[in-house]
């Protein structure tokens, strides 16, 4: 599936119950390219947002997941259609975390929608990891 | 990963367990727990994340809901938190200066106790 330079598509239910099948996609693909454990961590909880962001502005039909991974780099882009797809209030607790934890984090708007898009390089974002 | 939230009371304080993954699909379950463990609390209520295996800002969101409605009704809440990844997105999200947070049950279980 992940060859050190590929890229994966996934499409699933804008539904909340769809969000662990990309959290399990970016930990297999972390795991593959032999991230740490603390950054494969990482990477579940950046894609676990990032889906959150878009559920939780009224993402309909399908969130649309194209994951990257390159030998020191995973990243990620979801899209799906929002009804408000210009704003895009970059506040609360899932932005903090995707700011924290991601290597670069945007936000814009798509044709479609709306598109997250994530960098994550491997090793740790935080000065002091615990 | 199913979530499963349990409850136990140890001496007056009411410890909850949730275990499995707290996320926007779950995040509801969660709420409905907590609220039904606050009903059960006098003075001290504490929450065992010891179980949890993954929680995203969803869930921190119900447990800073949770806080807020122990603070309201004169219930201190303290909270068991080993170290790894959710004492980690703890920290990311500043709730490790909010929340009173212990590694062991037996010293989240005291403060509680202790400050009542």
């Amino acid at each position: 599936m992940v060859d050190g330079a590929g890229a994966v598509t996934i499409e699933v239910p804008a539904q909340a119950e769809y969000v662990a099948v990309l959290r399990a996609a970016a930990a297999v693909i972390a795991s593959r390219l032999e991230f740490s454990l603390d950054d494969i961590d990482d990477l579940r909880i950046l894609i676990d947002e990032a889906a959150s962001v878009l559920l939780t502005s009224g993402a309909e039909g399908s969130l649309r997941c194209v994951i990257e991974a390159g030998g020191e780099t995973i990243r990620f882009r979801i899209q799906a259609e929002v009804p408000d797809a210009e704003t895009s209030p970059e506040e609360g607790f899932a932005w903090s975390i995707l700011r924290a934890l991601a290597h670069e984090v945007t936000s814009e708007p798509d044709p479609g929608g709306r598109v997250i898009g994530v960098v994550r390089h491997r090793g740790p974002v935080l000065d002091s990891a615990l | 990963m199913e979530l499963k939230i349990s409850q136990r009371v140890v001496g007056s304080t009411v410890v909850v367990a949730p275990s499995g993954e707290i996320d926007l699909a779950s995040a509801d379950q969660l709420r409905g727990g907590l609220v039904t463990a606050e009903s059960n609390v006098d003075t001290g209520m504490v929450i065992d994340l010891r179980g949890v295996a993954f929680i995203d800002s969803t869930g921190i969101g119900e447990l800073v809901a949770c806080q807020r409605r122990c603070r309201d009704a004169g219930v201190d809440l303290a909270f068991v938190v080993p170290d790894g990844t959710i004492r980690k997105i703890l920290h990311v999200t500043g709730m490790d200066a909010v929340f009173d947070m212990h590694h062991e049950e037996s010293a989240a279980v005291a403060s509680v106790t202790s400050s009542g």
